[in-house]
């Protein structure tokens, strides 16, 4: 029969295939654990110090693991490069490493100023590192001390710290789009410099060692975002605070939504206004040699405080608030993009991207020099925001005189 | 006589028309109220003045006046006998006669016409096919009211002789299947044939037995749907399941419902098979291969998720995989043969003890008992039942498969049975046609 | 087969690898030498055509009988199997370098490769019509999901279209030589295998109908996965891709819920690989079984071959894709999909126009101008 023939020759392959295979490639989840967060500082002797955050699943998933206990473990290793250290991790950890699920890198300052690519190229390499992966920079505190971070809940530093710049980047805008894939565009593209987000901590992290952290209400010590840091080539060379950030992200119409106070006319108090979207036009041109910025930033938001009582159920009042508010941000923008020509003279904002992409001719001889030439550049801003609505009350709501 | 002394052998010896005669047959393939009322009754009252000289007349004469609201012949052929009587027919001899009156009076018991059982519908003709050829026949006959339908007789057994019946409509069936047919039915040497199930095998092409290209059906809507689509259907005495070829990939997609409802609601149940169907293939063998090769693939959370639960299970997930299918088939086996209220004891047994149990127990995973409850589930999805049941095989080879080389070896698993699907041909029919029907492919 | 599935099966051929790996990136604007190739490609596909025309219906290797004699055309028909098997060997490579980098790591690429090259068994031994089903199912299923690539990088909002500027920034010039160096030999050159099949595309016309609708389909779908993959990576980013449409599916991040879809990319191509095998393989067959004169099947024999090939064939990646780029073209594609073509129509059109005259040429004029014939009917 050849039916029979047939399924002898498949029983047959199929028991060679379990008899020989080598399975060489499996891991068992329930053998194996998760690599989710790296910090990398300077170690002794020019070495490496890296911290690596190692999930505990059955931590944290407390609703359907069998035992709990702390969500993450921490291991530190000194090694001559990340791979090196990331190679031997299975000196210190009983599993199987996956580094797939990685979330956030945070890189020690003291690191960043010495340079990013020595150690950044292993990360764009490995197939198994995603390309939103968080590089971050730790301000004024080591590294390693952002992983030791625990909310409760079975929240663990790497989560908390990733979900925490997503949101605040989306919602407020404080802090750049800093995955690794934005790294690698920032590094190859012409005419922009990189900026990553930064974060430091608040609070005594050692006060988390026996857990106390779970048992307060108010967080022995947190996580907290501090801007974006500056590069010049792969070398930090300084920060931004989370305002000037914003701006950042206004112009390179990253900034998806955000709040804005401005003081009123008149020292009467301050507005504020929930800025929906905003859009920056960019024009950059060369005049006598030198770039000449034009920018163009419109918004529109909803009023949702205002101190004075202005008359916002007529269009005058709109119209004194969208003034009020625009001049503020046309200042602000200005005073940032100041700041940062005069400190740190390099083009964070892509003026030379725009450059390169729309006017390549001219860009190309001025390709080496861009960032000497952005120092000195005139840059010119209008504002115009709208402001569409005064959510639900037409005016503040007290006793009419 | 070749029957030796079985019980149920009649042999009535009786007078009529002033001869003795003899009359023969099989108690068991009649009742006695129909031989006294139609055959001996008639034969006591025939008048003696049919009584002639020649006994051979004498049993026209009755043939014509007494019996001739019965199937009867005159035959002098001896060597019929047995057959005939075991087709249910009584032989009446005169003295004198070389000739034998070969009368029928099969009454047999049958089942009447029911609710089919293995295709059911919410919407739509409730009767099925019965065990007995003519009644489903005459099922087939009532619906398709033409002049060029058509039944063409076989019989297949060397012990059973089973009636086979070609049913098709001249003209439109294609001639060429219909050649193939008859010579493949022709040439079957069997010893014996119960079930249309064993003739199935024999339309199938060589080499290709992982999927059926022979439809089977207990609906006579679906058959003469069948039939009106230019195909022929093979009908077997004795059981209730007709055969339709040339069947192609689709016709195990369609239900006779499909038609009847909104065509949308149809289409989409259609589409909810085709997706089932490949659910029931693949979950499995994804699921060993993403969880054992392709962490990376899966979300964090998730991952997280199947890690805490598999964390202390002591199998590895292709072990854990094949444990609870091994046990859902054994519940399936056990499931369909056991009597119906022994059945829900094993199906509460199945769910409570293997599936409750072994994971209190840690000895499975929940995320494990998940997925072969949707295979299991997905795969009765099809339809015609025997659709799955071979597909089932090749479920397990992709099982073994993703264990040893992960996604990898899904893909070419599923590669493989592309090519299968493509390089198959029914009766030249090309079994992918449904694809490209509109295509101006070849379609039945 | 019919006319559908011969256009399915041209074009998952056309396509099986090349949309992976895109144009080699020698210019900038690589989208815009995938549009500018299929231009010339059109034009060597024409030379196929023609031979097809002058073939009457025979197969590649009875034309090479045909026109260069027995012994000379056993010759070239043997050149032409072993192009075939090494082409083949380099698809399998390509994809098992795929494999190797995106969902497996230790498992030893002889066993893939062994399993892969059963399955290219299977599917050459099912003849051209099998394949060009199998086609069919194949094209579904890969537009399906290469589709849903483009939607899903869409939605995760990795598209920008600044990332296609500036635009022509060399100039014009080298945009337009690139393809004649390589894009018009691969994939489009090596539609020369489906000389070996023509007879089953019906007439020469539909075959040349076919054949160009075939080409500028993936002509515009390699397009449009080009400009899919810069507008993700960006122009800049791009050059350092071994597997562009493979970063680019990185880049997928839906709700950080679906994400890394790499599988895709390999289930692509894995896919893709196979029926440009099961064609180069099947087609090496026919040769081999006419060569060899013997009735056995061949399919199994030289399928082992491309994959032994396919191991042997280089040492690692840049030594694959340098070979590919410069030695490939210059010494078999050229060869093969030019000179040998169009040196073979010549001395077929040399040799019978007149000696044969008498028995040939109704049929080859039918064939030829079949248009022609029916417009002076219908003008009658």
């Amino acid at each position: 029969m050849k039916g029979v023939r047939w399924l002898w020759t498949g029983l047959t392959l199929a028991a060679a295939c379990a008899l020989l295979s080598g399975c060489w490639d499996l891991t068992e989840v329930n053998r194996s654990a998760l690599l989710t967060g790296v910090a990398v500082e300077p170690g002794k002797n020019g070495r490496h110090r890296v911290t690596f955050e190692v999930l505990n699943a059955a931590g944290a998933m407390p609703s359907q693991g069998q035992g709990s206990g702390v969500p993450t473990v921490l291991y530190t290793v000194e090694g001559n490069s990340i791979a090196d250290t990331a190679s031997r991790l299975n000196e210190n950890v009983e599993r199987l490493m996956m580094p797939s699920h990685v979330r956030v890198i945070v890189i020690d300052e003291r690191t960043a100023r010495k340079g990013l690519n020595a150690f950044i190229d292993l990360v764009q390499r490995s197939r198994y590192v995603r390309e939103d992966v968080l590089l971050l920079i730790a301000k004024d505190v080591p590294a390693s001390d952002m992983l030791q971070v625990l909310s409760p809940g079975g929240i663990y530093a790497s989560w908390k710290i990733q979900s925490q710049v997503e949101n605040f980047r989306k919602e407020w805008g404080g802090v750049p789009l800093s995955r690794l894939f934005d790294y690698t565009q920032a590094i190859l593209v012409e005419g922009r410099d990189l900026t990553l987000g930064a974060i430091t901590v608040i609070g005594n992290v050692k006060a988390n060692d026996k857990g106390r952290s779970f048992q307060s209400a108010i967080p022995q010590s947190n996580v907290k975002i501090a801007g974006a840091a500056v590069f010049r080539d792969d070398r930090l060379i300084g920060y931004l605070s989370i305002y000037e950030t914003r701006i950042l992200n206004l112009i390179r119409g990253e900034l998806e939504q955000t709040g804005v106070a401005f003081p009123l006319p008149n020292h009467e108090g301050h507005a504020s206004v929930r800025v929906n979207r905003a859009h920056t036009h960019v024009r950059v041109a060369m005049k006598n040699g030198l770039p000449y910025i034009r920018l163009r930033i419109e918004g529109e938001g909803q009023l949702n405080s205002l101190d004075a009582d202005l008359p916002v159920h007529k269009v005058e009042g709109f119209q004194a608030l969208e003034q009020a508010l625009s001049e503020y941000m046309r200042e602000q923008t200005l005073q940032m993009i100041g700041r940062v020509q005069r400190q740190y003279g390099v083009d964070v904002f892509g003026f030379g991207e725009h450059l390169y992409r729309h006017r390549y001719r001219e860009f190309q001889p001025i390709r080496k020099e861009w960032n000497a030439l952005f120092a000195k550049a005139k840059v010119e801003a209008s504002v115009k925001f709208v402001i569409t609505g005064s959510e639900l009350k037409n005016r503040s709501i007290r006793k009419q005189q | 006589m070749t029957f030796g002394d079985t019980d149920d052998l009649a042999l009535v010896s009786l007078r009529f028309c002033g001869k003795e005669g003899l009359l023969c047959y099989f108690t068991t393939l009649t009742s006695a109220s129909f031989m006294m009322n139609y055959v001996i009754q008639p034969l006591a009252q025939a008048s003696d003045d049919l009584a002639g000289e020649d006994a051979t007349a004498l049993l026209k004469e009755v043939r014509e006046r007494c019996l001739s609201g019965l199937s009867s012949e005159l035959s002098d052929q001896l060597h019929v006998l047995p057959m005939k009587l075991g087709r249910g027919y009584a032989a009446l001899f005169a003295e004198g006669a070389r000739d034998c009156l070969l009368v029928d009076v099969k009454e047999l018991v049958t089942r009447s016409v029911e609710e089919p059982t293995s295709q059911n519908v919410i919407r739509g003709p409730k009767e099925g096919f019965t065990e007995s050829a003519a009644t489903n026949m005459s099922l087939i006959r009532r619906r398709i009211v033409t002049d060029k339908l058509r039944f063409e007789r076989y019989e297949i057994g060397e012990k059973t002789r089973t009636e086979v019946y070609l049913a098709y409509i001249e003209e439109e069936a294609d001639e060429e299947v219909l050649r193939q047919v008859r010579e493949q039915v022709r040439s079957c040497r069997m010893v014996s044939l119960f079930d249309s199930g064993s003739l199935e095998s024999l339309f199938r092409p060589r080499g290709y037995w992982l999927f059926p290209t022979v439809y089977n059906s207990e609906r006579p809507d679906s058959v003469c749907s069948c039939l009106l689509d230019k195909r022929i259907a093979v009908i077997v005495g004795g059981s209730p399941f007709v055969l339709i070829v040339p069947a192609i990939f689709r016709d195990f997609f369609q239900s006779p419902e499909d038609h009847y409802q909104w065509f949308l609601v149809g289409l989409f149940a259609r589409l909810l098979r085709y997706v089932a169907f490949l659910l029931s293939l693949v979950v499995p063998s994804l699921y060993v291969a993403i969880t054992s090769y392709h962490q990376e693939l899966i979300p964090t959370i998730l991952l997280t998720s199947i890690a805490a639960q598999r964390e202390g299970i002591p199998f590895p997930a292709v072990i854990e995989i094949l444990l609870m299918e091994a046990a859902f088939e054994i519940l399936r086996e056990a499931g369909t043969r056991m009597p119906r209220l022994v059945g829900q004891a094993i199906s509460i047994a199945g769910a409570l003890v293997l599936g409750e149990a072994a994971v209190q127990a840690g000895i499975v995973s929940n995320i494990n008992v998940i997925v072969v409850a949707l295979t299991v589930i997905s795969s009765y999805v099809a339809p015609v039942y025997t659709f799955g049941s071979n597909i089932r095989i090749f479920r397990y080879g992709l099982i073994l498969l993703a264990s040893f080389t992960g996604l990898y070896g899904v893909i070419l698993g599923c590669a493989v049975l592309m090519i299968h699907l493509s390089r198959m041909e029914t009766f030249g029919v090309p079994y992918m046609s449904p694809l490209s029907r509109m295509l101006g492919g070849k379609t039945p | 087969m019919n006319v559908v599935h011969g256009y399915t099966l041209l074009l998952v051929f056309l396509l099986g690898t090349s949309i992976i790996f895109g144009p080699p990136r020698l210019a900038p604007d690589a989208w815009l030498v995938e549009l500018i190739a299929v231009v010339p490609a059109g034009a060597l596909f024409l030379l196929f055509v023609g031979l097809a025309a002058a073939g009457n219906g025979g197969n590649l290797f009875d034309m090479l009988d045909k026109a260069w004699g027995r012994t000379i055309g056993r010759m070239w028909t043997l050149c032409y199997i072993v192009y075939f098997l090494y082409i083949a060997s380099r698809n399998v490579r390509d994809m098992i370098e795929l494999v190797m980098t995106s969902i497996l790591r230790a498992t030893p690429p002889s066993v893939l490769i062994f399993m892969f090259v059963l399955v290219i068994a299977y599917a050459a031994s099912g003849g051209i019509a099998a394949t060009g089903r199998l086609s069919v199912l194949i094209a579904a299923l890969v537009g399906f999901f290469f589709f849903a690539l483009a939607l899903l990088l869409v939605f995760s909002g990795s598209v920008d279209t600044e990332r296609l500027l500036p635009f022509l920034s060399e100039g014009l010039a080298k945009v337009l030589v690139v393809p004649l160096k390589s894009s018009i030999w691969f994939p489009y050159g090596e539609l020369v295998v489906f000389l070996v099949f023509c007879s089953s595309f019906g007439t020469a016309r539909t075959f040349r109908r076919t054949g160009w609708l075939a080409m500028i389909s993936a002509c515009l779908l390699l397009t449009f996965s080009d400009l899919l993959q810069t507008s993700v990576l960006g122009m800049e980013n791009i050059v350092f891709s071994i597997f562009p449409l493979l970063d680019a599916a990185r880049m997928i991040s839906i709700f950080n819920f679906i994400t890394r879809l790499d599988a895709l990319v390999a289930l692509l191509i894995i896919l893709g690989v196979l029926v440009k095998c099961a064609v180069f393989v099947h087609a090496a067959t026919i040769g081999a079984s006419r060569t060899f004169g013997r009735h056995r099947r061949f399919a199994f024999s030289s399928a082992l071959l491309v994959g032994a090939f396919s191991i042997l064939v280089t040492h690692n990646n840049a030594e694959h894709f340098e070979e590919g780029l410069k030695y490939v073209i210059y010494w078999l594609h050229i060869p093969a999909q030019l000179v040998i073509p169009a040196a073979t129509l010549m001395l077929l059109r040399i040799r019978y126009r007149k000696g044969e005259r008498e028995h040939e040429p109704r049929r080859l004029h039918d064939r030829l101008e079949p248009n022609r014939t029916r417009r002076g009917r219908a003008d009658a």
